[in-house]
């Protein structure tokens, strides 16, 4: 579509989609908001003159976002001689104006949450950079606070690039630090399953059906695998390539625990880890019998649980390791493909079954050998993750039929490439009738 | 330190090697006298898919890793490694003395597996191939420098493949299949009927691993005796080489 050139018109916004197969799009002169749809299209006029980045300039963020109720949030200028100093609400379907807010000058929008609020930046004209939220009706405030309700921060200065906040999960957000550095930063939890709700958008929203996004952890080499960590990936993809998943891979030097403890944060459908397990040193005391208190990742840095002298699990301190004794994952299936998962093991993580105390997780199931005290061969916990894929992915299993399957079908394989008879077996955790696909 | 860490499937396979250099092999559906065996299965069937590699006056190694307590009609491995020495040169039988000896003077042109399902007539469930003759080298370059830029457009991703001398992108799906001659893989894998077609380019998140590069193929073999076996068929985009394959359970489909 072009308008740019046509006689009385300029200043074509970038396009957003609408989430149903249309988009949106501004026009500075005359300051009007289009909705165009295979059902025709919709003009509307708007109080400021949108602003109009260039279409490709991946390093501006969009000037326009879209709630899944059909706010759309826009930057422009209040006037024609004015900066790009005011966000307007507009309900894209009335055009009715729900608020507007001139904070500084230059804001550029972030996310919308689900309660209509707005992320989002402004600077002053000191060319400090400031993140901001404002609420459903316009009220500005900083987006991360003091306890007495202050600016946090961080302050920027101005600077190109793109430097925005964006959520990440469980109320944590990136943000970047005066430095441009980018950090972690614990602020108001949101939900933004909305349409086209944050800056440059998001792989995980829109109203088409989502395949399921599955992530793979294999920190070890060929020596421990039996074959190279890509062969291993490339035997999922085969079955499962990408029109009916996405995979987002870490092999290698990319399994860190950093980067397991973000993505497993995050409500991913599934999540992999094959890999070796951080046992105590044997001899163990439980005469013999090994426990796992973690996870081995690259480089052999390991995601443990504290140091403790507390029989019957005690863990020992170690070097090159993360500590933690929660791992809070909003993953729907998490399968462990390491050894020993026992108490100890699983007390690490927020997904289990009924207790005296608690009921089993909703909503979530883990894959843990069904055996406490045995070990796995990695390359069969290979073939099983891919089996379980295949079944809950295009089978449509629950997770407990899947792993059933997949405990049935290694089992009818016999003996291994290397010759090795296959023994392992694995269990569900959780909710079994938990599905991805 | 788990069970895990004390796998050592090189050392498993040294044994193996050792046995097989100095074992007569047995085969696995037929008389000595025949000498039709998983072995030569393997052999044909790498003729077949590289058969660039014939004539050159390469040497094939072929290796098999089993239990000495059962039984050697039921083999379910197969290694291979395809090197430019002739056996005449050095002659030690010890992979790894051989390896060493050898150095770098004697790459490994193509290695890999097949998993064989061992009760059946020789069939493949899994087969996996590395090393110079499917570019792995060239794959995992390319791989690394898309990595290195998240912020890159998928377009962009994809250039540097071309720019890195594959033959077969996204835009090349009709070269690449007329390139597949699957008419080979009949005596292997059935008469082959293509369902899918799928070039992997780059994951939607640019977080991880997350430059592919590879085809994959979905297949449904249909044998001699009626019987059928959906594969998935994984080739590396440079020549459109075969780097794997796996059969799909039955009741998947695409």
């Amino acid at each position: 579509m072009t308008i740019n050139g046509t006689s009385g018109f300029f200043g074509m916004g970038r396009a957003i989609s609408d989430g149903q197969g249309g988009a949106l799009f501004t026009l500075s002169s005359p300051p009007s908001l289009y909705h165009v749809s295979s059902g025709g299209s919709s003009k509307i006029g708007l109080p400021i003159t949108p602003d109009a980045p260039p279409g490709d300039d991946l390093f501006l963020a969009d000037s326009m976002l879209l709630a899944a109720d059909g706010t759309a949030y826009i930057t422009g200028s209040s006037t024609l001689e004015a900066p790009v100093d005011t966000i307007v609400a507009v309900d894209s379907s009335s055009g009715n104006v729900k608020w507007a807010a001139s904070p500084g000058l230059h804001p550029k929008l972030s996310t919308v949450t689900s309660d209509g609020s707005l992320a989002f930046q402004y600077a002053l004209a000191d060319f400090s950079v400031h993140s901001a939220l404002a609420d459903s009706t316009g009220n500005v405030s900083p987006l991360f606070t003091n306890p007495d309700s202050s600016d946090a921060g961080p302050v920027l200065t101005e600077s190109f690039g793109f430097h925005l906040p964006s959520y990440w999960t469980l109320g944590t957000w990136h943000a970047y630090q005066p430095d441009l550095t980018l950090a972690a930063i614990t602020g108001k939890a949101i939900a933004t399953a909305l349409l086209y709700s944050e800056s440059q958008g998001s792989a995980k929203k829109g109203h088409a059906p989502q395949k399921p996004d599955v992530a793979h952890f294999i920190p070890v080499d060929q020596t421990s695998l039996g074959i190279s960590s890509q062969a291993a990936l490339t035997q999922i993809e085969q079955l499962l390539p990408q029109p009916v998943a996405d995979h987002l891979p870490f092999l290698g030097s990319a399994a860190t625990a950093p980067k397991f403890l973000n993505i497993v944060a995050r409500p991913i459908r599934a999540i992999g880890f094959i890999g070796h397990s951080v046992d105590p040193p044997d001899p163990s005391p439980l005469d013999g019998n090994f426990y796992s208190v973690g996870l081995r990742f690259f480089g052999g840095q390991a995601l443990v649980l504290p140091p403790t002298d507390v029989p019957p699990f005690p863990v020992p301190t170690y070097v090159n390791s993360i500590t933690t004794t929660r791992i809070n994952t909003q993953a729907r299936v998490v399968f462990i493909g390491s050894c020993f998962n026992g108490p100890s093991f699983m007390s690490l993580w927020n997904i289990h079954d009924q207790t005296i105390t608690e009921q089993a997780t909703k909503g979530q199931a883990m894959i843990v050998l069904a055996n406490p005290n045995s070990a796995v061969i990695l390359g069969h916990a290979v073939v099983e993750w891919a089996r379980i894929l295949d079944d809950m992915i295009l089978q449509h299993m629950s997770v407990d039929a899947a792993v059933a399957e997949a405990n049935q079908y290694l089992l009818n394989q016999g003996r291994d490439v290397q010759g090795n008879p296959i023994t392992e077996q694995w269990k569900v955790v959780g909710d079994g009738n938990v599905k991805i696909n | 330190m788990s069970k895990s860490t004390r796998i050592a499937p090189h050392l498993l396979l040294t044994m193996a090697l050792a046995i097989f250099a100095s074992t007569p092999v047995l085969s696995q559906e037929s008389t000595l006298g025949n000498q039709n065996t998983v072995l030569t299965f393997v052999h044909d069937f790498l003729q077949a898919f590289y058969p660039e590699v014939v004539g050159k006056g390469l040497r094939l190694t072929l290796s098999v890793a089993h239990p000495m307590d059962v039984s050697w009609k039921e083999i379910s491995g197969v290694y291979f490694r395809l090197t430019p020495l002739a056996p005449s040169l050095p002659s030690l039988v010890d992979p790894e003395q051989r390896a060493k000896a050898e150095g770098p003077v004697n790459p490994t042109l193509l290695g890999g597996f097949f998993w064989l399902h061992p009760r059946e007539r020789v069939r493949i469930e899994q087969m996996v191939a590395s090393s110079e003759i499917v570019h792995e080298k060239e794959l995992n370059a390319v791989r690394v420098l898309v990595e290195s830029h998240p912020e890159w457009p998928d377009d962009r991703a994809i250039r540097a493949l071309k720019e890195a001398g594959a033959r077969y992108g996204p835009a090349d799906k009709e070269k690449f299949i007329a390139s597949l001659h699957f008419e080979r893989a009949e005596k292997f894998l059935g008469r082959l009927s293509i369902k899918l077609v799928e070039f992997e380019g780059v994951s939607s998140d640019h977080v991880g691993n997350f430059a592919r590069f590879i085809w994959i193929v979905h297949a449904v073999g249909e044998f001699p005796d009626g019987t059928r076996q959906t594969y998935g068929l994984s080739f590396e985009p440079f020549e459109g080489k075969l780097t794997g394959l796996s059969e799909i359970s039955d009741q998947s489909g695409t």
